[in-house]
């Protein structure tokens, strides 16, 4: 590989490793809302009347079915985020390798 | 994440990266404290339009409905002791005035202490980026007098 198509390589795996790390970001907030949700769920009273916005419409819903339906959602949320996690450091890992590629070559050059 | 750096170790090259990178954290930290301080002043808002909506003389007020930006209809408070509070991802709960007022209470609380620990990180980091521009003059100093020295000897 030439030293271009090595330092093209890097620079695509970082922008590659920046866009797995914005995801990781928007996960967090999403998971930050919905432990908000989840926590005012578990303080209200059992009669409390929850509604749920659907496209146009506020629909009423069972109270138990909301929180499952959070519940859900927080696990589903937590575990893209450790595949999230994963990747990123797969991701590190490669970015270190091609930088150290890149080193290499450029010391052999000067 | 604060990791400690000799700041009289590095060269000028170095110091300047490291105040790039210094202020662009503390622009990010105002940032984010800004959007703090509208989310508060949001659920203040809300508190305020609890109570004054629930006060007593104004059970059954008539008021308009909006129905866009610029269209509205004429409409009747049935009940002003009763809120519908989005609770956020899409759900809604029911509220009595003094509920909804402690939910958002809680809310602006929580903002309020956030908000201070922001403003404390950017106090520190305001510190850290005048040590760096310290270090910066004193390096450019030390590099006048090294060329001085170098154009006598």
């Amino acid at each position: 590989m030439s030293a271009e198509q090595i330092a093209q390589e890097y620079t695509k795996l970082q922008s590659e490793l920046e866009e797995l790390i914005v995801a990781r970001q928007k996960l967090e907030t999403q998971l930050q809302e919905n432990k908000i949700v989840s926590d005012e769920f578990e303080g209200l009273k059992d009669d409390a009347t929850v509604y749920k916005l659907i496209g146009g419409v506020l629909l009423p819903v069972e109270m138990f079915e909301a929180k499952g339906n959070v519940e859900k959602r927080l696990e589903f949320i937590e575990a893209e985020i450790k595949r999230c996690e994963t990747n990123i450091e797969a991701k590190q890992q490669d970015v270190a390798l091609a930088r150290d590629g890149l080193m290499k070559l450029r010391s052999q050059q000067q | 994440m604060s990791q400690k750096i000799d700041l009289t170790q590095l060269n000028p090259e170095q110091l300047n990266a490291v105040k790039q990178q210094m202020d662009q954290q503390l622009q990010h930290f105002s940032q984010s404290l800004h959007a703090l301080n509208v989310a508060r002043s949001k659920f203040k808002e809300c508190i305020e339009d609890i109570k004054t909506v629930s006060r007593d003389d104004n059970s059954g007020q008539s008021l308009l409905v909006p129905l866009s930006g610029s269209l509205y209809v004429s409409g009747k408070i049935h009940d002003n002791k009763k809120f519908m509070v989005d609770v956020g991802t899409g759900y809604y709960v029911d509220k009595s005035a003094e509920e909804a007022i402690q939910f958002y209470q809680k809310k602006v609380d929580k903002l309020s202490k956030e908000s201070v620990q922001i403003q404390d990180i950017i106090k520190e980091k305001n510190l850290s980026s005048l040590a760096i521009e310290n270090q910066l003059r004193l390096a450019a100093v030390r590099q006048q007098e090294q060329i001085a020295a170098a154009q006598k000897s």
